[in-house]
């Protein structure tokens, strides 16, 4: 079935707008189209605070591809609520998508790119979201949601291989966005950020195990030190051979701790 | 996740930019860092835009608004030279910038822009514009995070004003290239968010656009 979902489109809400109280008319009997959301018309339902949130993504490039990491937690707060979330999600054999924040926001936008590869596969011919499209289109989605006051709390990360490349790309809940070898987003960008770059800038290109293995490396501090943060997590490896999925679980080693002290 | 005290549609990342026009050259510098509250995000991020036409768009501010800018404006430019089948002049393309501005006077593009070029004559021309749309030619042009740090100097080596000897102090391509790289390495040692590397294009009538980059300190 063709797809007919538009994000750029403003919806409208059949049942909650007082201005449609007829259930049972379609929005095609609609005389005028209504020019806004009930969000957009109305600034208290827009989503200002992430309620269930994703923590930490991690991602760089390595010899020949891009490896990504996140752990499948959705907090409510404190609350560890949803522990099987995985927030890598594939677009296609070349193309990954993976998000952090607000994962309501993180759903609607992975079924958003969804009903656009759809919408490209029925063309059949053969023209396919590479990165980089995938990467341009966030950035106009994220700008067009912050632009109308009612943002998309996620942090968006665009990983693949673009002509035969290793692509890596980042866009934010304003819409700001850049491509990188390196991208961390959450408390990642404070616990591992800058550690990591110096090994990635003081090492040649790391090869396809000792990218697997630094991220393990990293999953594991992050775990250590993120309140947030969950054992049970993903690994994405795109090559140009395709994309590659693992679940992992750290393995903590907490035997040092009890030997230190005045640490707080 | 940190809890945010509510929602700003703005923010600002950092770049700082630097233009000179001269009789026969424009020359144009973007440090290279980019910055998101004080944690470095990249070392090779460039502020400088080569547009369609070869001009240089130089950007900073709001990253969001600096892309869509710029993506708005690389259609436009497509646009002009469909309907009126020749590229866009700098001057016509500043002015076009500057409506493009202005037409968001009540939610701005929150960015410090100047596009540089060189006009039919082959003569370096920049223009600088305020974040709705006002827009002047000048000499040389700075803007960004740095701009407080840049400016006064580029006033006294180009203009020497507040110097003992002022006036207009011309200068080659070579020059300029030398005095902005030595601009920025000075720079960067006051500024946190200007580092790892400065890109410096040349745009001339003959060779058209060269670049240069040149490290600076990546701390």
């Amino acid at each position: 079935m063709i797809s007919t979902f538009n994000p750029f489109e403003t919806h409208y809400d059949s049942i909650n707008d007082k201005d449609d109280f007829n259930i049972g008319n379609s929005n095609k009997n609609h005389t005028v189209n209504p020019l806004e959301t009930e969000a957009e018309r109305n600034i208290r339902t827009r989503t200002v605070t992430p309620i269930v949130t994703g923590s930490s993504v991690a991602a760089f490039v390595f010899n020949g591809g891009v490896i990504l990491a996140a752990d499948v937690l959705g907090s409510y707060g404190s609350l560890a609520k949803y522990r099987n979330l995985p927030r890598i999600h594939q677009v296609n054999d070349r193309t990954i998508l993976a998000l952090g924040g607000d994962l309501s926001d993180a759903d609607y936008i992975k079924e958003a790119i969804d009903a656009k590869v759809e919408e490209d596969l029925v063309q059949e011919d053969g023209s396919e979201m590479t990165p980089l499209a995938l990467y341009s289109w966030c950035t106009r989605l994220m700008y067009h949601r912050r632009t109308k006051l009612n943002p998309f709390l996620t942090s968006v990360i665009v990983a693949g291989i673009e002509n035969n490349e290793p692509f890596l790309g980042r866009v934010n809940d304003k819409g700001s966005a850049y491509k990188e070898f390196l991208i961390m987003t959450g408390i990642a960008n404070h616990l591992a950020q800058g550690w990591i770059r110096t090994i990635l800038e003081n090492s040649n290109q790391l090869n396809k195990e000792q990218a697997e293995h630094l991220m393990d490396r990293i999953i594991k501090q992050l775990f250590y030190r993120d309140c947030r943060a969950f054992a049970r997590y993903r690994v994405c490896i795109v090559t140009k051979e395709g994309v590659e999925f693992k679940a992992k679980e750290v393995q903590p080693d907490w035997s040092l701790a009890p030997g230190l002290h005045n640490t707080e | 996740m940190v809890k945010q005290h509510g929602w700003y549609p703005y923010e600002f990342q950092s770049g700082t930019t630097v233009a000179v026009a001269g009789d026969d050259y424009v020359v144009v510098a973007s440090d290279t860092r980019l910055t998101e509250n004080y944690s470095i995000q990249s070392r090779t991020h460039s502020n400088v835009y080569k547009m369609h036409n070869n001009s240089l768009l130089l950007s900073t501010g709001f990253l969001g608004d600096v892309l869509t800018l710029k993506k708005t404006l690389d259609g436009r430019i497509k646009t002009y030279e469909y309907t009126h089948n020749k590229p866009i002049s700098t001057p016509a393309l500043a002015q076009m910038i500057s409506i493009m501005m202005y037409g968001r006077r009540f939610f701005p593009y929150y960015t410090s822009t100047v596009i540089t070029g060189l006009n039919t004559d082959g003569k370096g021309c920049v223009y600088g514009f305020d974040p709705v749309g006002s827009m002047t030619e000048q000499l040389y042009a700075c803007s960004g995070s740095a701009m407080p740090l840049i400016l006064p100097i580029l006033d006294a080596n180009i203009l020497g004003k507040n110097t003992s000897k002022p006036g207009q102090v011309k200068r080659t391509k070579e020059e300029t290239v030398k005095m902005i790289k030595d601009i920025y390495m000075a720079a960067c040692e006051r500024s946190v968010e200007l580092g790892d590397a400065v890109v410096v294009h040349t745009l001339t009538k003959e060779k058209g656009i060269e670049t240069d980059v040149h490290p600076l300190r990546k701390d």
